[in-house]
């Protein structure tokens, strides 16, 4: 049976025919998205669509909607753009609502042809009362019901919410995420999105109890105040992260051939970040970041950051990179100093912000006083661990490890709830740097702490944060 | 939408106000503007100059003259009778038949100039604009948007996002802008655009700051939705 709600039905389907599955041939290739369907282990009810296939993969196949035993959840179309027009209007007939074109062809073209196609299925659509994500889209992705018609998804079951214009996106973000430790609710690619738009998924995200932060790659969209209502009505209680690319008039011209979106003024987008509270970032690396960060730290009071590491002039690069971030880099209190020189000695340790401290870095023992009495610092809101590889291995090949473990185990216990993260870098090819970054890497990942791969990353993330955090608390406040 | 701004009924083709009708409605949303006297006749322009005091400024007012100064219908700094009469000839030459009178206002000295406005956009609608005016929008274009409706708070964001918000502080013995001042000024520039869908945008250029940092709007023009 078809469940009232849409998108919920749309997006949590019991059941999905495919029209267009291909017929039984070796492995699934990528457009293959039965296939797909079938080989992660779609957990409801799965009917291909084929007049020309008795059996796909083990399922019975069907002429068409017409000679289905049920009303499905969702449609999938996989044929090319000219044979869309009449699938829909089987859709319509049959009573068949909710749909996902993987094909492309139609407006984002630019030509007469798909342009033309295009509009004859937006009115099939609109009159016939369909929800219509795509076309030109991959569709839906949950890991919950092993739902996917794309290839090389994780399994991993999670809370982060996507919705992207763009199927490159979904797929680097799953990438990206999975490595970093991110896991997912569900990821949409809504493509052109027909009839169901960034708008209609923000509200649905945001109401959607199995998801707790929300990142969104738009080029543009139709009605920019009903997407910005909706984004505000959220970030109080869930982040929105968001790549709004456009700035510039060559990607506004890009997504023009990409999506068909009309980018807007990024101006106003600006005024659009800084009312709704939502995150601008720039990357697939810099929103799986972030949401990591928003998930896994508790909120600062401020933007004011220590930073412990080693070297003196990557210090001085590493104040730079906060304060061109928005972050402040306040000095270490004449008490504060006091406080940190009964751990850390004199020699060869400079006691400012940053902390230039090669004994802490390579002794853990010392990592607990010193947290705590940075952490203490009521005019610091944030601690940053600054990882030297290269020195710290030549040290002692295992203080990378030990160190990495120490805070993954206990940091933040030193922290009175403030922020802790990590950052490193390292500059020498040998596989034994490799090889002690990964274990420092997956020992961090592990245990909670935000890694990031440069300073620069670290820093910006972390003054997204301390935004984020001001907007929250300012939105509670009125 | 029933338009709460009282504007002018007009046939046709217009795309613009008069700066006379442009600024009594920004007025009437409480957005501080310059003083205004429209005289139509030649009496009229030289009585309301001694009436308002000198110096003043004349301007052609007429509807579809937004350019006025480009047209040469400004003139600025007349502080006597005569002056007055001689720049009365020189706009009726210049903006002949585009005239709906003469707007006569007290010269105002400002130390820095601003720029606010509304723009109707495509995706978002009504918008604010706020940033450095004068010269300085076209050379530097620091201006910054927000969507309407803007809450206080949003306008005194706004206000710090221009990279030139420095010069809302106290800069060379002026004093600091009036922030609270500026603030209902770009909350009611919204207010008209949610409020009036037929009017297209609004342009305050200059929005003068006054040397004890209280905002004005000395001129305004207004464009209707076609």
């Amino acid at each position: 049976m078809q469940r009232s709600s849409g998108l919920d039905a749309m997006l949590k389907p019991e059941s999905i025919a495919v029209v267009g599955a291909s017929r039984d041939k070796p492995g699934a290739s990528w457009v293959d998205m039965f296939g797909q369907l079938v080989e992660f282990g779609y957990r409801g009810r799965l009917y291909p669509i084929n007049p020309k296939a008795d059996v796909i993969r083990g399922h019975k196949a069907y002429a068409g909607l017409p000679d289905l035993p049920e009303q499905v959840d969702l449609v999938i179309i996989g044929l090319s753009a000219p044979i869309v027009p009449s699938i829909l209007r089987d859709c319509v007939a049959t009573g068949n609502r909710n749909v996902h074109i993987f094909s492309a062809g139609f407006g984002e073209t630019g030509e007469d042809e798909g342009k033309a196609l295009q509009e004859e299925i937006t009115k099939i659509a609109v009159e016939g009362g369909l929800r219509v994500i795509g076309p030109n889209s991959m569709g839906v992705f949950s890991p919950r019901l092993r739902l996917v018609t794309w290839a090389g998804a994780p399994e991993a079951i999670g809370s982060v919410g996507i919705l992207t214009q763009s199927g490159g996106f979904a797929d680097g973000i799953l990438g990206y995420g999975s490595q970093i430790g991110l896991s997912f609710s569900t990821v949409v690619n809504y493509g052109t999105g027909l009839t169901v738009d960034a708008s209609d998924l923000v509200e649905y995200l945001s109401e959607d109890p199995e998801t707790d932060t929300i990142g969104v790659y738009l080029e543009g969209v139709a009605d920019g105040r009903r997407l910005f209502e909706a984004v505000a009505r959220t970030t109080p209680d869930k982040p929105v992260v968001m790549v709004k690319p456009g700035a510039s008039r060559a990607a506004r011209r890009t997504a023009a051939s990409h999506t068909g979106s009309l980018a807007g003024d990024d101006r106003i987008w600006q005024g659009f970040f800084a009312q709704s509270g939502a995150i601008r970032v720039d990357s697939v690396q810099d929103m799986a970041h972030t949401i990591d960060a928003l998930r896994r730290l508790p909120r600062p009071v401020g933007n004011r950051v220590a930073i412990i590491g080693t070297g003196g002039g990557s210090s001085v690069v590493a104040a730079d990179a906060c304060s061109r971030a928005g972050l402040d880099v306040p000095p270490i209190s004449v008490e504060g100093r006091a406080e940190l020189r009964k751990t850390i000695p004199a020699a060869g340790n400079i006691i400012t912000n940053p902390v230039d401290a090669h004994d802490v870095m390579t002794d853990p023992a010392q990592m607990p006083p010193v947290l705590e009495a940075l952490s203490s610092q009521d005019y610091l809101d944030m601690v940053v661990v600054y990882f030297h590889v290269d020195w710290m291995y030549d040290v002692a090949p295992d203080r990378i490890a030990a160190l990495a473990t120490f805070l993954a185990e206990s940091g933040s216990d030193y922290m009175n709830g403030k922020p802790l993260v990590a950052t490193w870098r390292s500059y020498r090819s040998g596989l034994e740097y490799r090889q002690v970054i990964r274990v420092m890497q997956e020992t961090l990942i592990a245990g909670g702490i935000p890694l990031f791969p440069d300073i620069d990353s670290t820093a910006r993330t972390l003054a997204r944060l301390a935004d984020y955090s001001a907007f929250v608390a300012s939105a509670k406040a009125t | 939408m029933q338009p709460k701004a009282d504007l002018p009924s007009r046939d046709g083709e217009l795309r613009s106000l008069s700066e006379f009708e442009s600024r009594n409605i920004l007025e009437s949303y409480g957005i501080p503007v310059v003083a205004a006297t429209l005289a139509t006749t030649r009496q009229e322009a030289v009585e309301a100059a001694a009436g308002t005091g000198y110096p003043v400024v004349l301007k052609g007012c007429g509807a579809d003259l937004p350019h006025k100064s480009e047209a040469g219908a400004v003139k600025p700094n007349l502080t006597t009778d005569a002056e007055v009469a001689a720049a009365l000839t020189a706009i009726e030459t210049a903006a002949a038949g585009a005239l709906d009178g003469i707007l006569v206002q007290p010269q105002i000295k400002g130390t820095r100039e601003l720029v606010a406005g509304m723009i109707r956009d495509p995706q978002f609608g009504p918008c604010v604009m706020f940033g450095l005016g004068g010269i300085f929008t076209e050379v530097l274009d620091d201006v910054a948007f927000r969507i309407a409706p803007l809450s206080e708070r949003d306008a005194f964001a706004m206000m710090d996002s221009i990279r030139g918000s420095a010069i809302l502080g106290p800069v060379r013995g002026t004093a600091p802008a009036d922030r609270s001042a500026l603030s209902r000024t770009l909350v009611a520039l919204g207010r008209i655009g949610l409020e009036n869908d037929q009017i297209e945008a609004i342009d305050v250029n200059p929005l003068l700051l006054q040397e004890n940092g209280t905002p004005i709007a000395v001129d305004a023009a207004i464009w209707l939705t076609r």
